[in-house]
């Protein structure tokens, strides 16, 4: 048996083996927080349903909407995906620092990190010039906008007017 | 092979300017994650953000460190075991940034965090054990894929993958696009019973790997499925797991063993 082998060959391997895999498999069950490198490889596992409305962020530079399918996947990826991540992170900035204090706290770790550390300058111009030069464009005027839409007969429908996101339009 | 495969896809990243200089962060987005949060105790994410040389040498380590260490082992230098712990620790903090300040997942950097490990010795039968420890760590960590489809319903849900199409390209559906990986997406959105076998493969596929716990006999097998998760991966999903490939090596380097020990 592997275990036993490595067990001749270095007890403290199996002991560092074994923490790992109680600990892999703790993370696993309890479902939530993890520790790098000991993560959840739960991706794509929750429901999807195709009747569920799909909010959909769009890029307005210089009045023309952005074409995400004609650019390759890693710049729409960084450009909608880092959008999407902003705008909730900026609804609610702490959240991760409390959700990790109360777990570090039961381990009396909780004065380890300052919610100083967790603290930025979040400031909409800032994150749409990003954006622009990510993009490498050179467009003078930038508007997101987010909207509603169903798969309705072989397509995404809009079911909803467009509506402004919290990002302020960048001039 | 392995640094090869890590020059591949990390120029692959490069290229497609996923370094921390070429992104030039301007916030972070911090995860639910115990290792992150002391890793933001350091102030790295606000450093990262602030200074350009910090992310330009946070880039070139990480871009060096793997080669060099390869270097090392392979000429047998003294520096070798101290140059994995670093790169093992280094690597940690290098990809949980980068995946805060990106779209990039932490997970598909897993084996640039672990097999640095590898490299902490020179004796064959140390090297030997730590492949196998590898091996066994990513089979559970491919496996559980599986059953987390299971415990998260999607594998009792028909809709399920026609779903997740349509939640990965709905900006591009949206827009109105054509073409015909765009007629593609949609054939399979609308044909719910081909993705749901589609995803069923998956699940499938990862299960089986639960088989590399008892023997080594299917390694090849599970090589290639690997292989073939990765590919499906990267063209349907869009989703770059290439860096998951180190571990295809261990399901090939297997097959060796060490004389004078007895096989299970």
């Amino acid at each position: 048996m592997f275990l036993k082998q490595l067990y001749q060959y270095n007890k403290y391997w199996v002991a560092v083996f074994l923490c790992f895999l109680v600990f892999f498999f703790y993370i696993n069950y309890k479902w939530g927080v993890v520790a790098t490198p000991v993560y959840q490889y739960g991706m794509f596992s929750g429901k999807y349903r195709i009747k569920d409305t799909v909010t959909i962020y769009k890029i307005i530079l210089d009045d023309k909407e952005l074409k995400p399918a004609k650019i390759h996947f890693t710049t729409k990826d960084m450009l909608f995906t880092m959008l999407e991540k902003y705008e909730n992170y900026k609804a609610s900035p702490m959240q991760v620092y409390k959700t990790m204090q109360a777990v570090v706290s039961k381990f009396g770790l909780s004065n380890v990190v300052s919610a100083d550390k967790y603290k930025q300058n979040l400031r909409d111009s800032l994150f749409t010039k990003w954006l622009l030069e990510y993009f490498k464009s050179g467009a003078s005027k930038v508007q997101i906008i987010h909207q509603k839409y169903l798969w309705q007969q072989n397509n995404l429908k809009a079911v909803l007017p467009e509506q402004n996101t919290s990002i302020e339009i960048y001039r | 092979m392995y640094a090869t495969i890590f020059i591949v896809v990390a120029g692959w990243y490069l290229y497609h300017r996923l370094s921390f200089t070429q992104i030039a962060p301007v916030f972070f987005v911090p995860k639910p994650d115990i290792t992150g949060h002391f890793i933001f105790a350091t102030g790295l994410q606000q450093a990262l953000v602030v200074h350009s040389w910090l992310r330009l040498l946070f880039d070139v380590l990480f871009y060096s460190l793997t080669p060099l260490l390869i270097c090392c082992f392979i000429k047998k230098r003294k520096l070798t075991i101290a140059l994995a712990w670093l790169s093992f620790i280094f690597n940690i903090f290098y990809c949980y940034l980068l995946s805060c300040m990106s779209f990039v997942s932490k997970e598909p950097f897993i084996a640039w965090m672990l097999f640095p490990l590898m490299f902490t010795g020179f004796q064959t039968k140390g090297f030997y054990f730590k492949l196998h420890i590898l091996r066994i760590l990513f089979i559970l960590f491919f496996a559980t894929a599986g059953l987390w489809k299971l415990r998260g319903g999607g594998a009792f849900n028909v809709e399920q993958f026609s779903g997740i199409l349509l939640h990965q390209y709905a900006t591009v559906l949206s827009s109105g696009e054509a073409g015909w990986f765009v007629q593609l997406i949609k054939y399979l959105i609308n044909h719910t019973l081909l993705s749901f076998v589609l995803y069923w493969l998956v699940i499938l596929a990862e299960l089986l790997f639960l088989i590399g716990l008892f023997t080594k006999k299917y390694d090849k097998l599970l090589l290639w499925i690997l292989i073939g998760f990765i590919v499906f991966d990267y063209f349907l999903m869009e989703i770059n797991y290439f860096s998951w490939l180190p571990f295809s090596l261990l399901f090939y380097f297997s097959k060796y063993s060490i004389p004078d020990l007895k096989e299970e």
